[in-house]
């Protein structure tokens, strides 16, 4: 039965990796740049699971979500900084998986754009009432795993392997100010795009939901590392397919569509739909989980009851947040604001706030007192630490390159 | 009535006029675990320490002093001015 | 920098302050936004009174923010004596039900208004 459980987390995390800014951002950096930015992909990767682990450890030993532990040892001040912050990413990043899963069924149906938001907001409204927390956890990272059909596209369209590997050799941006500045911001959103700070959020909650004890934190560690291991070789494939079917023809991915097109580019009409329905699980997974975190955020923070395996009676508060972070991301997509911008928007505020988060995880994770034998180990300290301070500096710079990019136009 | 949270961050110096730090903790004696029902809770000692936010969020001053509350003599703004000197208050981790 | 050992002493603002309550039920029914302490200077200092909600929170925010706070988030405050305090571990467990200590109204003010949606009563799993 653990075996299962465990099979069943890692494909659910793999399907549940890649979301509508890290598809952009892939295959837009793998046109402009080639296989140069694969390392950060690697980079971010290794970086996600080192806080998932840690987050799902600190669920599993001490039954405490992200905020409990913001609000524990970041105390009001910080803490609330910390989850107004966090709020307000994860709206947009909820609001930009709105936008993709709009833009889609606008793809395959012609229907007009703002019906299509309201129609998405409620199916996801609907959804998220009537199904347990199981139940969409594993139906929305199942079928994300359609979006292997990008794997799939790498193998035929057989890339340069040799270039492949050595775009996992970390190399500084070349060329004139302007591209290296370009690429620099390319770095930063990729960077982000994997370590999107939600996920962190999410996958505690998760564990807190199905009740996970310090027995778990074995599986924790395995669902961790090769479930984000596969998630990120995913997200790597799509920035493959960027630089080999993309770049030639010197495209830009500026919709979700593109992406459904090269791949049906290569495997026809059955894989545009497999990419199609891959993304749509992937964007409206990523959508909920962004809206619940929402909830599970501001209700662990104050102390409310909260969760999805109560009924939403019991947990009023909870059930009334994730509905109006659901709205609030609609209406913000409503206003005819261009999607693609506010993931790219999501994307770079997500990086400023991720500090904010891992510091006290790191310094909870790293107490004795409080942690026992599961304190963290030589390793999880080491890369616990060296992501800590590579996440501030990159937080430092993403707004810098934000401006100076003209938001990644050049 | 005193809040409690008011007091963190408070400087403490001695009445000889050594600075001993901020308050970063405040103590009760008693295990936190399983303990009977009390109708109140002593605080007996503060934590004073240098390192500010770093001692909530778990790291420990090798340095930080235990000052008993008896000790405090008054208040001169955001300050506690407490008997004695620096040599009269035992490190924390003794 | 050292880790301290466990000794017989609370640590109040690590074990106390800002941490989850849990009703008998076990449900949790707030934060402690703040303590309470009879006594001064000179005087023994005795916690009496833990306080829940928004009007214990925001007088911890800078001036500013706690008036957006308090307009945002109201003025209620509910005291729970120590004495309703069983046990202070991860969470503090105490000795009464949420509604008994009065804590928890928002929720179930709310939670009668969700009663007219479908489903509202399910328990999902």
């Amino acid at each position: 039965m653990q075996i299962l459980e465990i099979f069943l987390g890692i494909l659910t995390a793999m399907g549940g990796f890649v979301e509508v800014g890290e598809l952009t951002f892939m295959l837009n950096a793998g046109s402009k740049f080639d296989y140069r930015l694969l390392w950060v992909v690697a980079l971010g990767t290794i970086g996600i699971m080192v806080y998932g682990e840690i987050a799902g450890r600190i669920a599993a030993v001490r039954g405490q979500p992200v905020f409990n532990v913001v609000r524990e040892r970041a105390g009001i001040r910080l803490g609330l900084l910390t989850l107004v912050s966090a709020t307000l990413v994860c709206l947009l990043t909820c609001a930009a998986e709105i936008g993709g899963i709009a833009l889609l069924w606008q793809l395959m149906s012609g229907l007009p754009y703002r019906l299509l938001i309201a129609l998405a907001l409620a199916f996801l409204l609907v959804v998220v009432w009537c199904l347990p927390f199981k139940w969409i956890e594993r139906v929305f990272g199942l079928f994300g795993l359609f979006m292997v059909v990008f794997m799939v596209v790498v193998w035929m369209a057989h890339p340069d392997w040799g270039a492949v590997a050595a775009g996992f050799v970390p190399t500084l941006p070349e060329g004139p100010t302007d591209q290296r500045l370009l690429q620099s911001y390319y770095a930063v959103a990729l960077l982000s795009s994997v370590m999107l700070p939600y996920e962190t959020y999410f996958y505690a909650s998760g564990g807190i939901e199905d009740k996970w004890k310090a027995k778990d934190v074995p599986m924790n560690r395995v669902i961790v590392i090769i479930g984000f291991l596969l998630g990120g070789a995913l997200a790597g494939s799509i920035m493959i397919v960027g630089k080999s079917l993309l770049g030639p023809l010197q495209i830009e991915a500026q919709l979700p569509g593109t992406a459904a097109i090269v791949v049906a580019m290569k495997i026809g009409r059955v894989g545009m739909w497999c990419a199609l329905t891959g993304m749509f699980f992937a964007f409206a997974g990523a959508a909920i989980e962004t809206a619940l975190s929402c909830a599970y955020n501001i209700a662990q923070f104050f102390g409310w009851p909260y969760g999805k395996k109560r009924a939403p009676r019991t947990a009023s508060r909870f059930a009334l947040t994730w509905i109006a972070a659901f709205v609030l991301a609609a209406l913000i997509v409503l206003t005819g604001v261009d999607p693609i911008r506010v993931v790219e928007y999501s994307i770079v505020f997500s990086v400023v706030i991720l500090p904010l988060t891992y510091f006290p995880l790191m310094a909870l994770s790293r107490d004795r007192e409080v942690m026992g034998e599961h304190v963290n180990g030589v390793l999880a300290n080491t890369l616990g630490w060296f992501y800590f301070v590579l996440v501030c500096i990159v937080a430092a710079a993403a707004i810098p390159l934000l401006i100076l990019t003209h938001g990644g136009e050049g | 009535m005193i809040r409690l949270s008011e007091l963190e961050g408070l400087r403490v110096v001695t009445e000889a006029g050594d600075k001993l730090g901020r308050i970063w903790e405040l103590q009760s004696p008693g295990l936190h675990r399983q303990e009977p029902r009390r109708e109140h809770r002593p605080v007996t000692q503060l934590v004073v320490g240098r390192l500010g936010l770093l001692e909530r969020l778990g790291w420990r001053e090798p340095r930080a002093v235990v000052v008993p509350w008896s000790s405090i003599l008054r208040q001169d703004g955001d300050a506690f001015v407490v008997r004695g000197n620096a040599a009269d208050y035992v490190n924390v981790n003794r | 920098m050292s880790t301290r050992k466990p000794r017989g002493e609370l640590d109040i603002y690590r074990r106390v302050l800002d941490h989850v309550l849990l009703d008998a039920d076990g449900l949790p029914c707030g934060i402690v936004d703040e303590i309470e302490a009879e006594g001064g200077l000179g005087e023994p200092l005795a916690i009496v009174t833990l306080l829940v909600g928004p009007a214990a929170w925001t007088r911890r925010l800078p001036a500013f923010f706690a008036i957006v706070a308090h307009l945002l988030a109201g003025s209620r405050i509910v005291r729970v004596p120590w004495s309703e305090v069983a046990e202070i571990g991860e969470q503090i467990r105490l000795c009464s039900s949420a509604v008994e200590l009065g804590l928890g109204v928002a929720d179930r003010r709310a939670g009668r208004w969700l009663a007219h949606l479908p489903l509202s009563e399910e328990h999902p799993e």
